[in-house]
């Protein structure tokens, strides 16, 4: 034999410490495995969205040289675009701001009034635009930590029932499937267009419902799907990935009832 | 050592846990474990396969001496069950051989010894595994090059054998070509000269061979956009590729590389002259094949290419997909995790190989290797699966399916609808139906309409006629099937100057009132029998009728039959009450074959919108044997029915109708067969002078004698259903040539197309049937003076075997 020869006889005190190290290994194994499951999930759910952005981008780009050589849009110092954030002190306090502070995005509009009322000069729509994009930028980025797109929304409410949410959510899209955690009083509704759930975030989240009040989110853990599909292969994918077998499809059939008799 | 034996064998890594123990496992059965050692090496670990293998060598080779033929057994079993991880078994014997040599020697005598028996009795696909694992021992050092290339040479040399079916030497060529990505180099560079000469001589029977039997087998008859390639033609342009790239691929894994020094220390062996055993006429050999291709490297999106279709890689990838398949076809969701965990996953497009895989077995001509809703529930459990990306390639390759259904074969597109329509019943009927919107203009005899239209009557049987008119847009209504529902003309308005009206009344209270079969009977007696008394009546006289007594009475059939499915009209199990409770009248009633396809055809006026009670309840009445099968294949031809000829579940009924035929055969001869059994066991104990009084019943062969002419009888019968089928065919097809060559019109019609190949199928999918006919079916049928486009047909099915 080539090999070590390990004296084959364990103690008792081996044994116990092998079986201690069988279960730390084991444990740890879990361990990794979560944590090399979620930076994968995540990874996948932002990528189909990322493409589509970057391509928007780039459009953007596009579009705006365009403009610009038609000459309806003039950037007065091209030489001072790349250090113009720099120069500009309360843009870089702006920034940070928002960085930290991701919920103002959607406050956007507001506050360009007010910036507006601010300052004055040849350089604020400039640094405004490139505001916007370091907005987007952010935006995009926030984007890996929480699905922002997806066909599966989370409710929470006391008391909620299937029936309930039926009710909020059934104006608002077709609904593919709904999904009820009753203890938690927790549901999913699975929508068949995407934007039937932001649509539901955007109008339900706080509302009342039959004396319920609905937070409304994403739900985190959904599968994601390539947008760019059409509407067929989109509810293909998203039934394939819901549990339920149940469809939320109505029988408008009329009932057919026969006379008891039976003659044979 | 005694120790190591006992080691648990549900440790993941091999190699350590032959140096632990554990407690309380003496009793575990070593052979069990050896075996569970054996089969789980090159499954997932936590160490490398490699020392994995290292370490099992080394526990195997301490236990040779005790249990040198139970080991071996394993390998062996291995070899065929697990071709999958063939390279880690042909590994594992090299390492055994490099440290005990008598026992590689062993190892490949016994396979010798299998691959003979398998050649024997049949098995060529064990055949071919264990051709190719010697190969592959070639590069594990345990076998000689140069012997390995005269037992190719033997099987080649079978191509010159004399007055053999082309499909023996064909599988021979098979075996040696499929086994060559494997190990082609090693040849390459240890017997140069006599493998170029292997290689030429394959070369030239590849070029020679007949391939009358393609057009029957091919799915599509265009090769646009991609080829339809004879399976042996593919194979052989794969390997020439192999040969221009120096031998090398990128597929295969060869874990023996890492062991190099150890192996090339080996020695090797010499395979003893294997001879393919002689041709006989019992012997069945593998069909041909057509290689099936939907997709290219332009389908797939992006990521990994998609290996050409002339690439070894593309066949080597596709192997392997069909063994995982073959292995787990009876777990549907075993299987799809195993697909998709495939080894190279990475580094190909697994989802579009996949897909393409499983239509080409679900499209496979003569019949898929496994039942067709395997194909279906497997496609949903990978959509499962992968729901970001599976439904996707699906709907692509749907797309690309239904775009090239013009130049599909028949029997391919009806399973195309059928797979379609469940796979959308499971998917809440979801399409983009709007992008086939201009199929609802076209010829509805043309494929694309007839496909939409079969697959929506395929998914009403599947769900309910609301729910497609619901499903499909507006613009599809003409595609839409009817709303199945019974007709009943004796309550229709002006039923009342109907011969058979009242009656029919009096019919209907009397079994409402629960009457019995013989007081119904009764109340039929008053009919009078228009046969007897309108002799100019024409319609009567299509069916040939001659003057004397009518051989059945179509007036009682009629109101009877209709009274009895429009009293059971609730569903099949109330028609099926029905039929069963007066079961005796209908025998009665029809007891020629005239009075069976009227029958048939009552069926139909009750019936004609409701296809699948239809199939069931021709079903019903074959096997209440009311009707036989020959009355329902003329009834099927019979002008009545050419309207509704070219759809779809007329051919389903003909199928049915083949099948249950076939299976009465097969049960007679079973009885026969059993009862001889049972006779010959009855006389061998009186002989010894055991018999014993209370035993079960013995036939007597008297009783044997009658079975006899029960099957014989049977046989008969099948026998002239097919002779009637195809008389029928010609008849029509001749027909129809002969009217468009006399109108000078293109005879090549839609509906040519559907039916000659019906006709194909036919023979196709009972081709194990027809081929006992073939020379009945050659002086009698098909004869040479038949139209050449029928005669064809003839003609490449007889070319599938020979």
């Amino acid at each position: 034999m080539v090999y070590v020869n390990f004296p084959q006889n364990l103690t008792e005190e081996e044994l116990i410490l092998k079986q201690k190290y069988a279960t730390l290994k084991k444990k740890k194994k879990a361990l990794q495995a979560i944590r090399t499951a979620k930076p994968e999930r995540v990874q996948a759910e932002a990528a189909p969205a990322k493409r589509p952005a970057a391509e928007s981008a780039e459009d953007a780009k596009e579009q705006a040289k365009k403009l610009l050589k038609s000459g309806s849009i003039k950037i007065k110092d091209p030489e001072k675009t790349p250090t113009a954030v720099g120069f500009q002190p309360f843009s870089a306090a702006h920034a940070e701001e928002e960085e930290k502070d991701g919920n103002k995005t959607s406050q956007r509009p507001r506050m360009r009034g007010l910036y507006d009322s601010f300052v004055s000069g040849g350089y604020d729509r400039e640094r405004e635009e490139r505001r916007e994009e370091r907005a987007q930028q952010e935006r995009r980025d926030r984007d890996y930590d929480l699905p922002k797109k997806g066909n599966t929304i989370y409710v929470n409410g006391l008391g909620i029932t299937e029936e309930i949410l039926r009710k909020a959510f059934s104006n608002i899209g077709t609904i593919l499937n709904i999904n009820m955690e009753r203890d938690k009083h927790v549901g999913f509704v699975s929508f068949e267009r995407m934007e039937s759930a932001d649509t539901a975030i955007a109008e339900v989240n706080g509302a009342m419902v039959e004396g319920i009040q609905l937070k409304v989110t994403m739900a985190r853990r959904q599968p994601s799907f390539d947008q760019n599909n059409d509407q067929s292969t989109k509810s293909w994918s998203s039934i394939a990935a819901s549990n339920s077998q149940k469809s939320s499809y109505k029988d408008k059939r009329e009932i057919v009832s026969y006379d008891a008799e039976d003659i044979f | 050592m005694s120790r190591r034996r006992r080691d648990s064998s549900d440790e993941e890594d091999v190699g350590h846990s032959a140096r632990k123990r554990r407690r309380g496992s003496e009793n575990i059965d070593i052979e069990e474990r050896l075996e569970s050692l054996i089969t789980r090496v090159g499954e997932k670990s936590t160490s490398s396969l490699e020392s994995n293998l290292e370490g099992l060598a080394s526990v195997l080779e301490a236990d040779l001496a005790n249990y040198k033929t139970k080991i071996m057994r394993i390998l062996c079993s291995c070899v065929v069950k697990l071709p999958e991880k063939m390279a880690v078994y042909t590994t594992l014997v090299g390492l055994l051989n490099a440290k005990n040599y008598n026992c590689g020697g062993e190892f490949v005598e016994m396979l010798i010894r299998n691959l003979k028996e398998s050649l024997k009795t049949g098995e060529y696909d064990n055949a071919k595994l264990i051709v190719r694992f010697l190969a592959d021992c070639v590069n594990c050092h345990v076998i000689v090059a140069g012997s390995l290339l005269s037992m190719f040479d033997n099987f080649i040399e079978v191509t010159l054998e004399d007055n053999i079916p082309q499909v023996r030497s064909d599988w021979y060529v098979y075996a040696v070509m499929s086994a060559l990505p494997w190990v082609a180099k090693e040849l390459h560079e240890k017997k140069e000269a006599e493998f170029n000469k292997l290689l030429s001589t394959i070369d030239n029977y590849i070029s020679k061979r007949q391939k009358i039997h393609v057009p029957a087998l091919r799915v599509w008859t265009s090769d646009f956009p991609h080829p339809q390639e004879e399976y042996l033609d593919c194979l052989w342009a794969q390997i020439k590729n192999l040969r221009a790239n120096k031998w090398s691929e990128k597929q295969i894994v060869r874990p023996y590389l890492a062991f190099d020094g150890v192996l090339c220390e080996a020695l090797q062996h010499t395979l003893p002259q294997i001879i393919p055993p002689s041709h006989n006429e019992e012997t069945t050999y593998p069909l041909p094949r057509v290689v099936f291709r939907m997709f290219d490297y332009t389908d797939v999106p992006e990521g990994p290419v998609l290996p050409g279709s002339h690439s070894i890689e593309r066949y080597l990838i596709e192997e392997q997909i069909d063994r995982i398949l073959r292995t787990n076809f009876a777990e549907r969701k075993d299987c799809a995790a195993a697909l998709l965990s495939f080894p190279s996953k990475n580094k190909i497009p697994l989802n579009y190989m996949i897909v393409e895989v499983m239509f080409s077995q679900l499209f496979l001509l003569p019949v898929p290797p496994y039942l067709e809703i395997f194909y279906g529930s497997l496609l949903i459990e990978l959509c499962k699966l992968q729901p970001g990306s599976m439904p996707q390639v699906l709907a692509q390759a749907t797309e690309m399916l239904y775009e090239r259904i013009d130049t599909m074969n028949v029997t391919c597109i009806e399973r195309f609808s059928n797979w379609f329509a469940y796979h959308l019943s499971n998917f809440q009927f979801r399409w983009s139906w709007d992008d086939w919107s201009t199929c609802c203009q076209m010829d509805p005899e043309l494929p694309k309409p007839k496909f939409v239209k079969e697959v929506l009557l395929k998914a009403m049987r599947l769900s309910y006629h609301q729910r497609m008119v619901e499903t499909v847009p507006e613009s599809f209504e003409a595609l839409i099937p009817e709303k199945p529902h019974s007709e009943f003309k004796y309550e229709k308005e002006g039923a009342g100057s109907m011969p058979g009206t009242m009656v029919a009344h009096q019919l209907i209270s009397a079994i409402k009132s629960k009457c019995t079969p013989e007081e119904a009977m009764v109340l039929l007696k008053d009919l009078p029998n228009p046969l007897s008394e309108e002799e100019s009546d024409p319609t009567y006289h299509v069916l040939g009728i001659d003057e004397g007594d009518p051989t059945y009475h179509p007036l009682r059939i009629d109101v009877f039959v209709s009274v009895l499915l429009h009293l059971g009209n609730k569903s099949f199990s109330h028609s099926f009450a029905a039929i069963a409770k007066f079961h005796h009248i209908l025998k009665l009633l029809a007891d020629t074959e005239e009075g069976q396809i009227w029958l048939l055809r009552t069926m139909f006026e009750v019936w004609s919108s409701h296809q699948q009670m239809m199939v069931v309840l021709v079903d019903k009445l074959l096997k209440t044997q009311i009707v036989e099968p020959s009355a329902v294949a003329n009834w099927l031809f019979s002008s009545e029915m050419q309207p509704e000829f070219t759809k779809f579940y007329v051919w389903e009924i003909m199928h049915a109708t083949i099948r249950k035929m076939s299976k009465q055969v097969d049960k007679l001869q079973q009885d026969v067969e059993d009862a001889k059994d049972k006779l010959d066991a009855a006389k061998r104990k009186q002989a010894d002078g055991l018999m014993d009084d209370e035993d079960e019943e013995i036939p007597t062969d008297d009783i044997i004698e009658r079975m006899e002419e029960r099957l014989e009888a049977a046989q008969n019968q099948q026998k002239r259903l097919f002779l009637i089928i195809f008389q029928r065919f010609i008849m029509i097809l001749t027909d129809h040539l002969a009217k468009c060559e006399g109108n000078s019109i293109d005879y090549n019609t839609p509906w040519y197309k559907w039916v000659i190949e019906r006709l194909q199928q036919i023979f196709l999918l009972h081709h194990e049937l027809v081929f006992r006919y073939i020379s009945t079916l050659e002086s009698l049928l098909f004869t040479s003076d038949i139209d050449f486009h029928i005669l064809e047909i003839f003609q490449q099915f007889c070319a599938l075997r020979s």
